[in-house]
């Protein structure tokens, strides 16, 4: 990808609306973490604008080549777009919003119409965004330069009230950045992505329910993504993380209802102590109910770490009454922008990684857009030999079992058969867990195959006989290649659960 | 020395909620009904009548007590529940147990255990708990999948599971979506047939009254849960008398939620839950605070054999454009668990507590929290969700009502919001300013309005300190909604 750097800044205030804004007015700007936003989408729509007005100048070919070919009846895929944009974010806090007032005369009486008072929220005229746009690499250095000229050459236009001089937005800087890239030889590797716009994953089901309104994601990527679109051979499924690996929160992770959030117990302990001995609990803690913690939980080599939020966005497009301006229907796309993305990754064969990436669906209309934070080669499994001995101590201390005892926290969908074993040589104990559905669409075939699994989160306890070494090799082997069926969807992924020593009851 | 069956639908939520269409989750829930009823009356009339009973069914969950245990009344149970789970279920997994449970004093838990023990509580939470644990076991026993997978041409897929493939017609329904579709269409038949004085639908734009060529309409939504329930439960030393408070409990909220419905002339509103403790339901915008009210007050009023049940409310008025999976979101999942926060922070238990949003158009979510950071020291939050109890709920209801006789403009209130974003202090040194030159507030309404909603607590002299919490969120939500200024109020 050619990636160049832009600074836009607003020559007059602007109001581009799509992304979270203030309910509290008519028109709002879009935010995100209090600052001002303008979305990618809002961002590539002006650019293409732009191109599409200088065809003239810049050649059909080129302009073709930049807002892609639209698609046609019967066509099955349209031509994708050969540049993407980020979302540009400003310095200027929402609290210095410019809140301004417009009203609609009535023509005949030249007096303001009744209810024609309406209120937006504008960043000011002056405030700077900064973002990127990214060329896919056929596109030649000339055509790069030649559509940063025309996007210099007078203002672009962008957003609510346009007619009344808002939302002239000037590039004021647009710097080439060197190409770059990585050299990766084969092997495994922990990849942390940075999304620069939100994610869409379409959940299956959800997405029917009153489609009309409401278009809801996943707040995780396909395992399928990754490969489809680069070199690397297999990826687990890029689960949100907070720049350290993310997954999904085990079943024994317990928290208070209705407490703090952030207060978690981790209980493998206990559950596995009553399912052996058949020792009835109550699921409370000094008198407070507890639940299952949910969502996705940091796990690094020290055992599991914060609750990784889940930022959703919501891109939010309105129908108003051209007359009062006030809603009278919208509809919602739900989308993702967590800190980061985390996944593992396979390389077969050494390659020149790139640094942008661009995933998920909905690519065209500017989501997805994803910049590499890191790649290191994977070495979690380090810590694997210590919590397996941990574990076992456990089970013939607490439980008179002997042996050797590996607690598997599925951190990928598993698919199992009936009675099968995880692994030659281990034999499954139990699983506290749960099964679901998961859903993909094949291009094989043409079909969406609707595949039940062990759900990520799910605790499988196996028993080997092998001995330390030889099980820590095959479980090894397993963690890059996968467990059961699917592994080419990144399903069957695993880390060895980092179980709570010692701590006595406060 | 006695012989249990226990029974347990596995994964409840899935089997309610993998259909995301309204009247499937109403018919889900109906399913699960029938299925525990015809599991209660599975002994009547059976050669097994005299040897045992049911002590409970409910939620998905039964269990019955024998004396003996012979093989034939095993499989006689084992067959029963697996023809019911395939005519009420739709061949939905239950996870079941059948055995002998001699003393019910356990050992005492090893030091390291975090989990509460069962040692404090009455016998029939020991038995219960202990019964629980044989029957998540088995589920982790049986827990298997089948590993091929099924292909299902993208169109062909239920729009309401995505999982199952849809019957013939074009916008048809998978046959367990279908069937839950019915159900719930039925149930709502049954109501109309038992409550004449309203009429219970699933048409949202019809309940909110919204004419066609109207904008958007707006619905009231609460949803209502028991407190410490769990607290209760633990104290009872046998199944007969949790059976019969379930029971009593279930019927007490039935009669207020209908009695609350009829008295306030509710004419048009959906139940799309109403079992155990919780209610859910849907009405017009108009009629959410009186039958709050009265649920309030009926509520409080009784006590389920002898025990005082309190409950939480979340409650909102939302655009009927807003689709049920976020509507249910909102209330179940984001605002009830704050009104039961604020319970607990408040220490006030034998309260029913409440959490409000006003979710205009294009809002799409419950919890909304702004934060001005003003001078240090003097930050104001303004949590919109924040729970309170009722009648400090009932007071700023009637203050807003007042503060708008008294012409308290939008305008001002703006003003005060603007104000808010300097921090704490010059905020409240504006507000003197602003409510006297631009309302006719007296001087009671406007002592009341800083001291409890715009800065409660907050004082000229050392208020700074910590970030100051403000209801003013709140108060501007009732503000729209009551009738403030070309608001479109009424309610």
């Amino acid at each position: 990808m050619k990636r160049v750097d832009i600074v836009l800044k607003a020559l007059t205030p602007v109001a581009v609306g799509g992304r979270n804004s203030d309910p509290n007015y008519h028109l709002g700007m879009s935010s995100e973490n209090d600052r001002f936003l303008i979305p990618a989408s809002v961002i590539k729509g002006a650019i293409h604008e732009r191109v599409r007005g200088l065809e003239h100048l810049l050649g059909a070919e080129l302009a073709l080549q930049i807002t892609g070919k639209p698609q046609e009846k019967g066509e099955e895929k349209p031509s994708a777009s050969a540049m993407h944009a980020t979302d540009f974010s400003s310095d200027i806090p929402v609290s210095m919003g410019q809140p301004r007032n417009r009203i609609r005369m009535n023509r005949k009486t030249r007096t303001v119409e009744a209810g024609g008072l309406f209120s937006m929220m504008t960043a000011p005229a002056g405030s700077e965004f900064r973002g990127s746009l990214f060329f896919r690499s056929d596109v030649e250095e000339e055509s790069v330069q030649k559509v940063i000229r025309a996007l210099r050459g007078f203002p672009l236009v962008m957003g609510s009230g346009k007619t009344a001089g808002f939302g002239s937005m000037e590039v004021v800087r647009a710097e080439r950045k060197a190409e770059e890239s990585q050299e990766l030889g084969v092997g495994f590797y922990r990849l942390i992505l940075k999304p620069l716009t939100p994610f869409v994953v379409s959940p299956f089901g959800h997405e029917t329910l009153e489609k009309k309104y409401f278009l809801p994601s996943l707040p995780t990527v396909s395992g399928r993504a990754i490969p489809a679109t680069t070199p690397f051979s297999r990826s687990t499924p890029p689960l949100p993380s907070t720049g350290l690996p993310g997954v999904f929160s085990p079943s024994t992770l317990q928290k208070e209802k209705y407490g703090d959030e952030n207060i978690s117990f981790e209980v493998l302990r206990e559950f596995v102590y009553g399912y052996e001995k058949l020792q009835p609990s109550l699921l409370q803690r000094k008198g407070k109910r507890l639940e299952p913690f949910g969502g996705f939980v940091e796990l690094g080599p020290e055992g599991f770490g914060k609750r990784v939020p889940v930022q959703k966005v919501f891109s939010i497009h309105v129908q108003r009454n051209p007359r009062t301006k006030i809603v009278q229907t919208f509809w919602v796309q739900q989308a993702h922008k967590p800190v980061a993305l985390s996944c593992l990754v396979s390389v077969d064969k050494s390659f020149t990684m790139d640094r942008i990436l661009v995933l998920g669906g909905a690519r065209g209309k500017g989501y997805g857009v994803m910049e590499v934070q890191s790649i290191a080669p994977y070495v979690d499994w380090e810590s694997w030999k210590g919590r397996i001995e941990s574990f076992s101590r456990f089970m013939e201390k607490e439980l008179g079992n002997k042996g050797l005892f590996v607690p598997l926290l599925l951190t990928s969908p598993l698919v199992l058969g009936a009675g099968e074993n995880l692994l030659e040589g281990f034999s499954r104990k139990f699983i506290l867990g749960r099964t679901g559905s998961e859903r993909y669409f094949d291009p094989g075939v043409q079909k969406v195959a609707v595949q039940e699994a062990f759900e990520p989160g799910s605790v499988v306890v196996v028993q080997t006989e092998y001995s330390m070494e030889k099980a820590l090799e095959t479980l090894k082997l397993a963690k890059t290649r996968g467990l059961g069926n699917g592994v080419e969807n990144g399903w069957g992924d695993f880390e060895v659960y980092p179980m709570r020593e010692g701590g006595d009851r406060e | 020395m006695a012989f249990y069956f226990a029974y347990d639908v596995s994964s409840i939520k899935k089997f309610l909620f993998d259909s995301l269409e309204f009247k499937a989750i109403v018919g889900a829930s109906q399913l699960v009904k029938q299925f525990d009823q015809s599991m209660k009356e599975v002994l009547s009339s059976s050669q097994w009548e005299k040897l045992g009973k049911c002590v409970f069914t409910g939620g998905g969950t039964g269990f019955f007590e024998f004396r003996e245990k012979p093989d034939q009344l095993q499989e006689f149970l084992e067959g029963e529940v697996e023809k019911k789970r395939q005519e009420f279920l739709l061949g939905h997994p239950v996870a079941w147990v059948f055995e002998e449970i001699g003393s019910l004093s356990f050992p005492a838990l090893p030091p390291w255990f975090q989990l509460d023990s069962v040692g404090g509580t009455g016998e029939y939470a020991r038995l219960f708990s202990r019964i629980a644990i044989s029957l998540n076991r088995k589920k982790q026993q049986e827990l298997e999948i089948d590993e091929s997978p099924g292909w299902v041409d993208a169109s062909e897929l239920c729009p309401s599971c995505g999982t199952r493939r849809r019957l013939g017609d074009q916008d048809g329904f998978c046959p367990v979506c279908l069937q839950k579709v019915q159900q719930g269409e039925a149930y709502f038949s049954r109501l109309n047939q038992a409550y004449p004085s309203c009429t219970f639908t699933f048409d949202l734009n019809a309940i909110s009254g919204k004419e066609q060529d109207q904008e958007v309409g707006e619905l009231g939504v609460l949803y209502g849960d028991g407190n410490s329930m769990g607290d209760i439960y633990k104290g009872f030393q046998s199944g007969e008398a949790f059976s019969s408070f379930s029971e009593e409990l279930e019927g007490s909220i039935q009669e207020a939620v209908f009695s609350a419905l009829q008295s306030q002339g509710v004419k048009k509103a959906a139940i799309p839950i109403l079992g155990g403790d919780d209610m859910m339901i849907i009405l017009p915008r108009k009629d959410l605070f009186p039958v709050l009210d009265r649920l309030d007050v009926s509520l409080s009023q009784k006590k389920v054999q002898g025990h005082k049940v309190t409950y939480s409310f979340g409650a909102a008025v939302v655009p009927t454009t807003l689709p049920f999976y976020l509507i249910f979101q909102i209330v179940e999942n984001e605002l009830l668990p704050e009104a039961k926060t604020a319970r607990q922070k408040s220490g006030k238990v034998d309260q029913n507590f409440i959490s409000f949003r006003y979710i205009k158009a294009t809002m799409i979510e419950g919890k909304r929290e702004k934060v001005f950071p003003g001078e240090a020291g003097y930050q104001v939050s303004l949590p919109f969700h924040r729970g309170m109890d009722f009648p400090e709920f009932r007071k700023m209801v009637k203050m807003v009502k007042s503060a708008s006789q008294m012409d308290l403009r939008k305008t001002t209130l703006q003003k005060l919001w603007e104000s808010l974003s300097l921090g704490a202090y010059p905020a409240l040194l504006n507000s003197f300013y602003f409510l006297k030159r631009n309302s006719k507030l007296d001087e009671q309404t406007q002592k009341d309005f800083l001291e409890n909603v715009y800065l409660p607590g907050f004082s000229l002299q050392g208020g700074a300190g910590k970030a100051m919490e403000s209801r003013f969120g709140t108060f501007m939500e009732l503000y729209d909604l009551l009738g403030g200024e070309k608001a479109g109020g009424g309610a």
